[in-house]
């Protein structure tokens, strides 16, 4: 809480515009959030996506992403009692560079 | 699912480097130390202390910069220090599961049924729909209870950042060892 009045108080000197100039942070903060989200980046068919509808879809996001960790982790399991190469590890990263 | 490349600017493809090579690292120790069985219950196991080797790893990588990270860390000594004697990840220890890991399937199917009915009050209710997606987004993201919503935001976005490079990384040691 302190920090944003902080935060606030730095950036106006009207005590009554303070919620404004944090809901403006707020809405800078969403915005930046949606181009992180795959679905609610490619479709621009409005200019404006709605901030509980970007709360939304990143909590799915993340919700998918740790289905993803889970099956994966599952994946290496298997894979890692059939083999045990460190070769790999190097192309790994090389990769990964690219 | 397309994955977040990084562009040579991207501060993230410093810390996702980290975790490949810290990651890589915990599992070429847990081929060493455990013998490989297998059984499926082993199976199960060993995918289990992936999992959480992989967000130890993450949080490792990032430090204690972020709180979400910090979180993450707590959590999961707090889960080594009472078991001591096992200092690595897989095998015959039950963590106690943040619920932002959720294994909970059934929960979330619940949370979801609650969204959808929810979104017809849009126009008259959209600072309480605001508000409990916040309560969620706080649920799902470590360490977000304890935040406002500046940093709970920040904190998403780099959170989201770091998981997505995560999953990346898995794909890829996934797909060079199959």
């Amino acid at each position: 809480m302190s920090s944003r009045r902080s935060s606030s108080s730095s950036r106006s000197r009207q005590s009554g515009v303070s919620s404004d100039i944090t809901e403006a942070q707020i809405n800078d903060l969403v915005s930046k959030l949606q181009q992180l989200i795959p679905e609610l980046r490619a479709p621009r068919r409005s200019d404006k996506v709605s901030a509980s509808k970007v709360l939304q879809e990143t909590c799915n996001y993340i919700k998918s992403l740790h289905r993803e960790v889970d099956d994966l982790s599952e994946r290496l399991s298997e894979l890692l009692a059939n083999t045990d190469s460190n070769s790999a590890q190097a192309a790994i990263i090389r990769s990964l560079l690219m | 699912m397309t994955p977040i490349i990084p562009t040579a600017n991207n501060p993230a493809s410093a810390t996702k480097l980290r975790f490949a090579r810290r990651f890589l690292r915990s599992l070429s120790k847990m081929s060493k130390t455990r013998p490989s069985c297998p059984s499926s219950i082993c199976v199960k196991k060993r995918s289990e202390g992936l999992k959480m080797a992989a967000y130890w790893c993450m949080a490792r990588s990032v430090g204690s910069r972020r709180a979400w990270s910090r979180a993450i860390l707590m959590k999961l000594s707090r889960g080594r220090q009472q078991h001591p004697h096992h200092h690595n990840f897989s095998m015959k220890r039950k963590i106690r599961r943040p619920t932002w890991l959720g294994k909970t399937k059934k929960k979330q199917k619940k949370k979801r049924n609650i969204t959808c009915s929810s979104s017809s009050y849009d126009d008259e209710d959209e600072e309480e729909i605001m508000k409990r997606q916040t309560e969620k987004l706080r649920e799902v993201v470590p360490g977000g209870k304890l935040m406002d919503i500046c940093s709970l935001l920040e904190e998403t976005a780099h959170f989201v950042t770091c998981l997505a490079d995560q999953v990346h990384v898995m794909q890829t040691i996934a797909h060079r060892y199959s």
